[in-house]
Formats: structure tokens, C-alpha cells, sequence
């Protein structure tokens, strides 16, 4: 059992400056009201909890407005010192508040133990722990009757609950089997199994992928003429080697000289790979075939061409020559005819001239006739006078008919000189045309000659030969030769096609290799060390989630087991505090008055357990009870929860203040009676005012007991009066 | 008895391998637990996540 020792107190709300002992089973704060009892009572639980009992945080409407530093105390700040004594050793659990400490300040918590050490801040929290103090819920409920919440602890539904747990002493039980429940591992379990559920999506979708390469990759190289069965590294190295083997006879055939690698084993796969992918551009490079083709094709269509036109030149210019000779045999040669152009020119020459004389010799006549007609005489000659009978009739006889005659043949004779230089003109330009004509001819059939003689073979044409001869004679070689390259040709791309074909065999084995090797390795994930990570982080997430709620189930079933175990004692103990409350004797129920026959019920949800209490006949009896049945039941379940936590070896101290409120004489002299059994398990503070219920607990209580009467509080100016102890007595 | 002291009798009664349980008791033994439990099961699920998504890339 536990036992205060002495509580000190400076500064705290009227306290200036006092240290009381408390080392009595029972301690008796007696003084009239606003003596600072209750301020006394309240420093204990300062002393213990801070600021988690004052204001709203404490859970008691009337704390709003506390103030804990006594007004006027300087800056000295406030301290409250709690010596406990242990079964082994004492402790002072001491809380010091700075004068100026904000809101967010918090309070210097200390534990100064017997071997001298000083534990501070969470050290000093966890050591209360350690002790089993209880927190300030449970002081609340289980140690501390306050005025202001004696019968909310029976009448608030959630409050009542909570109060009958700790009378079961299951707060440990409840919060455990809360937070467990509270852990929703569900949640945890559905997580994981999303998870599972993503992850089987990605890597099954990846797996797919590889396999249907692989499918792929086979159904191509069985259309290259592979066996699906036959497919292996080994494979690549066969096919390269007949590859080779073929490239060797091929570069036989076509004489060409280059170097090929070996195929001996999967090391040489490389550079085969690398010789097959350049080797039919190699060869056609080399081999020329297909040049040499188009070139004698070329040949032939042109010496075709040639040979086409050759003997119509031929004809042409010959029938042009023939022309010309006929025409110059029949016309004379060229020299004859210009002999006789100019002989013809010079007689239509002298024909003109002679025109011209006797024209001239008319005019001559006329001007004769014209003088002599205008002359006196005109048988008389103008120039020498001589007497011609009849001249002038004579000239004009002459002039009329016959120099008109001899004009008129003249002229004839004129025109025929022209006629005929004009046919010999136009003789030979005809000549000269045909001449122009047979030369044209001549060259064009001579140059389809040299066109033909320059593709025909040097050897082939013969001084005198037939060339159109010789020209077949080429065409048909030239044909051959034709036939002969397109056999080669086929025959080549046939090869190369076969190496083409294993070109892409190669390629696609390598592939189809790549692809095979992904699929292991796909195929090998569940062996890999992420999935071993992945499987032991499911494990540990699943096992820890399985575990909380296999430990959920057990504290829900240890949390009934406990309650189910601790209700009939509990009730028992209940019972007999109502009783002795009461003032009724054992066994004949509540001195009559059945309704305070209450007793606690455990009730089972689904949710998990709750607490109420009952009547004997299991209805609820608090909603009929006066108040101070309800004070009676309210401290009758204090005295009996503390007793539980004192037997259990809890932290256990009773607190009551102004206990006897709506009490009459009976029940007074009950709770009395009460308090004197309670000190028998843990140390009990009673605060009250003089009169009988205080003078009993003195007078008729056989437990040691001390006496703290407190006087009027000293007035000092301008501040609240000083609390201050009239006097001290212990029996 | 305490409630943790219930809790591991029971697990042993169950025959339970109460060594594997023990961070699970030490945590319930401690302050703040709901949110210690809480963080232990978000620590588990992260690695659960981080391992899922290294084999995916892996798979990948």
C-alpha cells in the first residue's frame, strides 16, 4: 500500500507558502467554506496532472476560468511538492510553473527519488508510468470524488460507462482491446491485396509479352524453312557454315577472290553475321554480271537499230546515184552542159543585139520619114540634098512592112536563144540537186556503216566482207553472249537468294535467341531476389495485420473473460459500500429501499463491451433516485474502485471533497464508516466542512487519523486572502 | 495482471508463437500507441508498395 507523506505548496491559487503531512491513512482538511479546502485538494491533482486539470481540458465545466497562480505572488512562479511513499522508498513528484510561462509553456515535471536522483520532463512522466499512477481519467473516475461531477459520473450515460469500467478495473482492458480494434488490420489486408492485384497485372501482361516474341519469332523462322524442333545456337552455327560453303563455290564460279570467315562455334557468330549481311552486295560488286548484261543488251539493240536503217540507206543513196548518172548521160556530163549554156547565152546575145540594131535602124527611119513629110520636098535627102523620087513614100513602104518582118524574126529568134539557155539552166540544177542528194545519201548510208562497224567485232570484218553480215553474225553472238549472262544472272540471284534466305535465318535465330533468353528470364522472376523482398514484405504486412486482429479477438476475449470474472466481486463490493453508506445491515437488500440494490452490468455489442448500472430486477434504477441516493451509489462506487485498484497493486488514493453533500445524519455516519474501511486499502484526503460527519470521522474512527483545521484567510491588500492552517491534530 | 499480461497468456494458451508477436506487445506497451501501430502498419504496406514496384521494374 501506498502512503502520502506531505504536501507542499507555494503560490498555488490561495496557497502563499505551507507544507501539510499527509502520512495518515486518513487526512481530514476541516475549515467553513472558502477556507481553501478544495483549493488544497486540487493541488494534489496539479501536482500530479498540470495543465490536463485545468480549464476545458480537464473535463469539469466550473475549471474555465481557474487561475492556478496565486494572485500577487510576484514572479516567483508557482510550485507544488507530492511526497509518496512507496512499498520500497519515497519519491517528491514536485511541478514548478514560471511566474511569465505562456499557454505553450510547459511546466518543469520533476521526480526526486531516495537515492537522489532527479528525474525531469518525460524521464519524470515515464517513471509515473512505471509507478502505475493512474492518469487523469482514471484519478477522476477512481481516486477523486469532485463536487462538481459527484453524481455525472451516475447519470451521463458514456461518464457512467467509463466509471464502471474502472470499478472493473478494466481501463487497461478496454483501451487495449480499443486500440486493437481501432487498427482496422482489414484496411491493411485490402492494401495488400490491391497491391498483389496491380502488381499480378504489370508482371503477368510482361511476362505475356516475351512469350508471344517467342511465338512470333518461331512462326517467322518455320516460313524460312526452320524447324520449330531444330532451333537451337547450334542451328546458327550450321547455317553459317553452309552459307559459307556456298559463298565459297559461288566465288569459285565467278572467279572473284575475297576472304570468308569460319563458322566453328558460337564465338564466330559475330563476324559471320557481319560477313553475310555484306556478301551478296559484295558479289554483285564484284561479279558484274548484271553490268555486263545491260551492256551487251545495249549492243544489241543498237547494232538492231543500225542494221535496220542500213539497207534502206543503202537503197536510197544508190537509187540517188542512179538518178544522177541517167541524168548525166542523158544531159551530158557537167562540163558540156555549161559549154552550152554559155553557147546559148551568147546567141540569145547576139539575138537581143541584132534586135536592137534593126529597132534602131526603124527609129532611124521613121525620124527620115517624119523630117521628109514635114519637109518642102520630100523625095529631097535632109542630109545631102539629093533628090530621091519617091523616098519618102519608099521609107514608109520600108518602115511598114518590111523592117516589121524583120523585127518580128528577130524577136523569134530572141525567144528561142532563151528558151533553150532556159532548159539548160534548169538542166543544171537539177544536176546539182541530184548531186546534193546522192551525197546526203552517200553519208548517211556510210555512216550507218561505221555506226555497224564499230559494234561489230574488229575481227569480224573482212577488207570487201558483207557487213550486214558480219552484223548478223554479231547480233546472233551478241545474243548468245545475251542468254548466256541471264543464265549466269538467274543462277547468281538464286545463290544469293539462298544467302539471303540464311541472312534472315541468322537474323531471326538471333531473335528468336533474345526472345527465348527473355522469356527465362521472365519466366525466372519468382526465383529472383525482388520477389523474395516482395514475398517477405507480404508476409511480415499480412502476418502483422493477421496477428492484430487475432490479438483483437483475444483482448475482446480476454477484456469479457476479465469483466465476466471481476463483475460479481465488483458488485459485491458495491454492495456492501451501499450498504455501509446506508446504513443498511447485510442482506436485507437497501434497508428497504430496493432501488439502491444497484449492481453493475456488463453488456456484450458487437462494437465491443459497454458498462451501465442496474437494479436488482435489471432495470435502470439511477433515473428515480434522489440526489443523494445518487452522492450514496456515486461514492460507493469510488471507495470500491479504489479498493480494486489497491488489491490489484495500482496506484491508489481517495480524494474527497465536501463527500457529505446532500447526505442526511444516517447516511453521513455511513460514509464514515466507509471512509474508515477505504483506509484500510489506500490513504484517504477528506475535505469538509466542522459539524458531525467531521467530529465522527475524529471521534469514531479507529484508524490513524490526522486533522487539518484551517482558519480565516489573512486579507492582504490588493490581493485574495492567504490560505493559512488554524491548527493540526492527530489521532 | 495487466491487459498485456491477459493478452500474452492467451496467446501462449492458443499456442501461439508469441515471440512474433512481441513488437506488436511491446508497442501496446508503450505511449501513443494507436499511432505507433498505425505507422507500423503504414512502414509494412510502404515496403509491401517499394518491393511491388522494384519487381515491376524488374518485369519490366
Amino acid at each position: 500500500m501506498i502512503r502520502l507523506v506531505r504536501l507542499g505548496l507555494r503560490n498555488f491559487r490561495g496557497w502563499a507558502d505551507g507544507e501539510l503531512r499527509l502520512d495518515r491513512p486518513i487526512t481530514l482538511l476541516v475549515g467553513e467554506n472558502r477556507r481553501g479546502k478544495s483549493s488544497t485538494v486540487n493541488a494534489i491533482e496539479w501536482c500530479l496532472y498540470g495543465k490536463e486539470i485545468e480549464k476545458k481540458a480537464s473535463g469539469i465545466d466550473e475549471r474555465a476560468d481557474w487561475e492556478v497562480e496565486r494572485r500577487g505572488a510576484g514572479d516567483e512562479g508557482v510550485e507544488v511538492g507530492l511526497t509518496i511513499a512507496f512499498e520500497d522508498a519515497e519519491a517528491r513528484i514536485s511541478r514548478r510553473r514560471k511566474h511569465d510561462a505562456g499557454a505553450r509553456d510547459d511546466d518543469e515535471l520533476a521526480v526526486e527519488l531516495a537515492d537522489g536522483r532527479r528525474l525531469v520532463g518525460t524521464e519524470a512522466t515515464q517513471w509515473m508510468r512505471e509507478r502505475k499512477l493512474p492518469d487523469w481519467d482514471t484519478w477522476r473516475r477512481a481516486c477523486c470524488q469532485h463536487q462538481e461531477i459527484l453524481r455525472c459520473r451516475l447519470t451521463v450515460a458514456d461518464e457512467r460507462s467509463l466509471v464502471v469500467s474502472s470499478l472493473l478495473g478494466m481501463e487497461e482492458h478496454d483501451r487495449l482491446a480499443r486500440s486493437l480494434k481501432d487498427q482496422q488490420p482489414g484496411k491493411l489486408i485490402g492494401e495488400i491485396d490491391h497491391e498483389l492485384g496491380e502488381l499480378e497485372k504489370v508482371v503477368l501482361y510482361r511476362l505475356r509479352a516475351p512469350s508471344e516474341d517467342l511465338y512470333e519469332s518461331e512462326r517467322r523462322l518455320e516460313a524460312l524453312g526452320l524447324e520449330r524442333a531444330r532451333l537451337s545456337p547450334a542451328l546458327a552455327v550450321e547455317i553459317g557454315r553452309t552459307a559459307i560453303e556456298r559463298a565459297r563455290a559461288l566465288a569459285g564460279r565467278l572467279g572473284l577472290e575475297t576472304a570468308l570467315p569460319s563458322s566453328n562455334g558460337e564465338a564466330d557468330e559475330a563476324e559471320v553475321k557481319k560477313w553475310a549481311d555484306g556478301w551478296i552486295a559484295l558479289v554483285r560488286k564484284e561479279a558484274k554480271l548484271s553490268e555486263r548484261l545491260q551492256s551487251a543488251t545495249k549492243r544489241r539493240a543498237k547494232l538492231a537499230a543500225e542494221l535496220d536503217q542500213l539497207l534502206p540507206a543503202e537503197e536510197r543513196w544508190r537509187g540517188t546515184k542512179e538518178k544522177l548518172d541517167a541524168e548525166q548521160r542523158e544531159k551530158g556530163e557537167h562540163t558540156t552542159q555549161k559549154t552550152l549554156l554559155a553557147e546559148s547565152e551568147k546567141a540569145v546575145a547576139e539575138a537581143e543585139a541584132a534586135l536592137r540594131f534593126e529597132n534602131r535602124n526603124l527609129a532611124l527611119l521613121r525620124e527620115a520619114a517624119e523630117v521628109l513629110r514635114a519637109g518642102a520636098d520630100s523625095d529631097q535627102c535632109p542630109v545631102c540634098d539629093t533628090h530621091v523620087s519617091g523616098l519618102a513614100a519608099r521609107i514608109e513602104s520600108t518602115v511598114r512592112k518590111g523592117t516589121g518582118e524583120r523585127l518580128a524574126a528577130l524577136s523569134s529568134e530572141r525567144d528561142r536563144a532563151r528558151g533553150r539557155r532556159d532548159v539548160l539552166e534548169k538542166s543544171i540544177r537539177d544536176i546539182a540537186k541530184l548531186v546534193v542528194e546522192e551525197k546526203e545519201a552517200r553519208k548517211a548510208f556510210e555512216g550507218r556503216r561505221a555506226a555497224i562497224e564499230a559494234i561489230v567485232s574488229p575481227g569480224r570484218i573482212e577488207p570487201g566482207s558483207d557487213l550486214a553480215a558480219a552484223a548478223r553474225a554479231e547480233d546472233e553472238a551478241l545474243a548468245a553472249e545475251i542468254a548466256g549472262l541471264e543464265a549466269s544472272v538467274a543462277g547468281l540471284d538464286a545463290e544469293l537468294e539462298e544467302h539471303r534466305k540464311d541472312v534472315e535465318r541468322l537474323r531471326e535465330l538471333s531473335k528468336w535467341r533474345a526472345s527465348a533468353k527473355r522469356a527465362q528470364q521472365r519466366a525466372d522472376i519468382t526465383n529472383s531476389a525482388e520477389w523474395k523482398v516482395f514475398q517477405e514484405a507480404v508476409d511480415a504486412a499480412a502476418a502483422f495485420a493477421a496477428d492484430l486482429d487475432a490479438m483483437a479477438a483475444m483482448a475482446r476475449e480476454t477484456q469479457e473473460e476479465r469483466s465476466a470474472a471481476r463483475e460479481a466481486e465488483v458488485n459485491r463490493s458495491l454492495g456492501e459500500y451501499v450498504r455501509l453508506i446506508t446504513g443498511a445491515a447485510a442482506g436485507d437488500g437497501a434497508g428497504g429501499d430496493s432501488a439502491l440494490d444497484v449492481r453493475v452490468r456488463v453488456k456484450r455489442t458487437p462494437k465491443g463491451l459497454s458498462y451501465d448500472v442496474e437494479d436488482a430486477d435489471g432495470e435502470r434504477a439511477l433515473s428515480i433516485l434522489n440526489q443523494a441516493s445518487l452522492n450514496a451509489i456515486s461514492l460507493a462506487m469510488l471507495f470500491a474502485q479504489a479498493e480494486e485498484r489497491a488489491r490489484s497493486g495500482l496506484f491508489s488514493v481517495v480524494v474527497l471533497d465536501d463527500p457529505d453533500q446532500s447526505l442526511d445524519d444516517e447516511h453521513k455516519a455511513g460514509l464514515a464508516r466507509a471512509i474508515e474501511r477505504m483506509a484500510k486499502s489506500a490513504p484517504v484526503v477528506v475535505a469538509t466542512t466542522p459539524g458531525p460527519f467531521a467530529e465522527r470521522i475524529l471521534s469514531h474512527v479507529s484508524t490513524p487519523r490526522r486533522a487539518i483545521r484551517f482558519g480565516r484567510q489573512e486579507t492582504r491588500s490588493g490581493a485574495r486572502a492567504d490560505i493559512r492552517v488554524a491548527s493540526q491534530e492527530e489521532r | 495482471m495487466t491487459s498485456l499480461d491477459d493478452l500474452e497468456k492467451k496467446l501462449r494458451e492458443r499456442k501461439v508463437r508469441v515471440d512474433e508477436r512481441l513488437e506488436i506487445l511491446r508497442l501496446l506497451g508503450e505511449a501513443d500507441v494507436d499511432a505507433k501501430l498505425k505507422a507500423k502498419q503504414d512502414e509494412l504496406l510502404r515496403a509491401v508498395r517499394d518491393a511491388s514496384n522494384r519487381l515491376k521494374g524488374t518485369a519490366g
